[in-house]
């Protein structure tokens, strides 16, 4: 069976200008929180902060933008489909995802052959997306924390003694990034295993025909 | 009262102490300082020595109960061991020290009658040194044929104030950290957990600088007010600001000047002791303003990073300065997981480094099941849907069906 057809409805600019946004910011804000943790490169520890709080509130601006463009923007709910719906259905539960969280896993396993048929994001994927999102928001949380103009806020107060002291919640916001980057490493990963339809869309906004998906029926035309 | 003592004239205390009048000037500046505030209060402070019911003229001492509960003598000695009349001098005159452990001349009886006495007159303030050993119904810690945590439960509950001086009295200090096998817990949590709402001050420190001390009794004694506390019950202008705010060596940090190594040139330059584990960018205390030993040197001044001795959360034990800082020369504390101990880099490298060498042989196996890119194969009906025809979500072509269930049959 042939690939589905990457069109450009999929990813509508402005969410590919998210995606980057995310991108730089994340790469800027582990390799700057490195060198906070520790300056490995001390020559550069005076302006280490600086490029990491403003890319902290770039990021958690980014996400919430990302959120409120889905309830205004519309995108293709499947690959394969130039047909529209709102931006914030693709990120609920969809039939054409129905039951197949059980398939996704078995195929990441190796107990399935053939991969699972699936909307736009898969189930694992959009799960790992949102948590994402969520993980942002707690990443930020822990970052204003600890950064001193605001670590005397009512809720940042609360916050460190919840975590046990100003040492156990760094320890919570270096195990953070850790997630970042983990989440980063299979996200890269799984989007080259797919092929590089996929990264030629979102990075380069080039299209790639194939196989039509009828989101109706929920299942791949036939020509 | 038998054991009050009385002031003569503020001058004639401090000719008797032989203190000149400069040098009484020189001493409420640095209760000035350590209280956090402008040297334009100078003359204030000294008003308020001077002219309190107390100071000035003849009159009732402010009585003071100096108890030690599960302590090390540490923070009574940072008070009083000094060689000249000084600020803490002057004011332990000011103040009616009715019972002290250590400094007290009388002992046994007469001085447990002697706090019993203080209680009974009331109006009071309770200096508190050590933490409450809640273990053994309390019997981890006797006094006098009491418990530590009966004898300061009778003495706080009729107290103005009690100051929690030290981490211990604050939250337990060291002797919370694990295995913390006397159930050690500071005066706060104790009153707060026996539903006594005496006022708590929160001066931490392993010791606390002894002028903290005198900043807060200035305030409690002479000016008659509380000082501003912050949400953990510390003089907010002592302990609201980091070590890292106001460190001398900041400059070295923001130059990116740093010592990597105990006995590099590098330390001989006095460069910022950050990457040696110092606990100043998360510890909160003016350590870096006041300084030690009358202001002449304080820990990171004479080379040693700060082990972050002022953190201690009064209503959590577990978050004790030394459990939450040690090891003390790494940038991370131990995680602890029953009596083992673990750092965050190795869980956090290790699961990293885990999920990308399980990625790598991922990659190996997708490249074996012809998955990659092109070459993969989709499924041509939803394994749900086949098992469950009557229900299904995908509208198939029945050839399709067929074939999916001839592919199962065959064993997928």
């Amino acid at each position: 069976m042939a690939h589905l057809a990457h069109y450009k409805e999929a990813h509508p600019l402005p969410f590919v200008i998210t995606h980057y946004v995310n991108l730089v910011c994340m790469i800027i804000l582990i390799l700057t929180g490195f060198m906070i943790h520790f300056p490995s490169l001390p020559v550069a520890e005076g302006v280490m902060r600086g490029p990491h709080i403003l890319c902290g509130f770039i990021l958690v601006i980014n996400a919430i933008v990302r959120v409120i463009l889905a309830f205004v923007l519309e995108s293709a709910p499947t690959l394969g489909t130039r047909i529209t719906v709102k931006d914030y259905k693709v990120w609920l539960p969809q039939a054409d995802n129905k039951h197949q969280l059980i398939p996704w896993l078995k195929y990441y396993f190796f107990l399935k052959k053939e991969h699972p048929i699936a909307a736009k994001y898969g189930v694992p994927q959009k799960l790992a997306y949102i948590a994402v999102f969520f993980l942002i928001l707690l990443m930020f949380w822990t970052g204003t924390a600890l950064w001193e103009p605001t670590a005397g806020l009512p809720f940042n107060q609360w916050l460190i003694g919840f975590c046990g002291g100003l040492m156990s919640l760094r320890i919570v916001h270096y195990f953070g990034m850790f997630v970042f980057l983990i989440f980063m490493l299979i996200h890269i990963y799984l989007c080259c295993m797919e092929g590089v339809a996929c990264l030629k869309l979102m990075f380069l906004r080039k299209e790639t025909p194939g196989a039509e998906y009828d989101v109706l029926k929920h299942v791949e035309k036939k020509h | 009262m038998v054991n009050e003592a009385n002031a003569a004239t503020f001058d004639s205390i401090l000719e008797s102490r032989g203190v000149s009048r400069r040098s009484f000037m020189k001493l409420c500046g640095a209760v000035a300082a350590a209280a956090g505030l402008s040297q334009l209060t100078v003359a204030q402070v000294a008003d308020a020595l001077e002219a309190s019911v107390i100071g000035a003229t003849e009159g009732n001492l402010y009585p003071v109960i100096w108890m030690e509960g599960a302590s090390c003598t540490g923070c009574t000695e940072a008070f009083a061991q000094i060689d000249e009349p000084d600020p803490a001098t002057v004011v332990l005159e000011l103040i009616s020290l009715n019972y002290c452990e250590t400094l007290s001349a009388a002992a046994g009886y007469s001085m447990e009658e002697a706090r019993k006495q203080t209680i009974e007159a009331g109006n009071y303030i309770l200096v508190y040194e050590g933490s409450l050993s809640r273990a053994f119904d309390g019997n981890a810690l006797r006094i006098a044929g009491e418990t530590g945590i009966d004898s300061f439960r009778e003495t706080a509950e009729h107290a103005n104030a009690v100051v929690a001086l030290g981490s211990c009295a604050v939250n337990g200090g060291w002797t919370a950290a694990y295995p913390n096998a006397s159930d050690a817990v500071g005066c706060q949590k104790y009153l707060r957990d026996n539903g006594i709402e005496t006022p708590v001050i929160n001066i931490p420190g392993c010791p606390p600088n002894p002028e903290w001390l005198v900043a807060v009794l200035v305030d409690v004694v002479l000016m008659g007010v509380l000082p501003e506390l912050n949400a953990d019950n510390k003089p907010a202008v002592i302990f609201n600001q980091t070590i890292h705010d106001n460190c001398q060596r900041r400059g070295h940090f923001e130059n990116g000047e740093f010592v990597y190594q105990f006995g590099s040139e590098e330390e001989a330059k006095g460069y910022c002791l950050y990457p040696l584990g110092c606990r100043g960018p998360q510890t909160r205390a003016n350590c870096g303003v006041v300084r030690y030993n009358h202001r002449r040197s304080w820990c990171v001044e004479s080379g040693a990073p700060c082990i972050g001795c002022c953190e201690a959360d009064p209503m959590n034990p577990g978050d004790n300065w030394v459990e939450v800082n040690t090891p003390f020369f790494k940038r991370n504390r131990d995680l602890r997981i029953g009596s083992w101990t673990i750092q965050p880099d190795v869980i956090a490298w290790g699961l990293t480094g885990l999920v990308a060498a399980a990625l790598v042989v991922h990659g190996f196996g997708m490249k074996a099941m012809g998955r990659i890119g092109e070459s993969r194969k989709t499924e041509l009906v939803r394994e749900w849907d086949l098992k469950h025809p009557e229900q299904s979500i995908g509208v198939y072509d029945e050839a399709d069906i067929k074939e999916a269930l001839e592919k199962k049959k065959g064993g997928k």
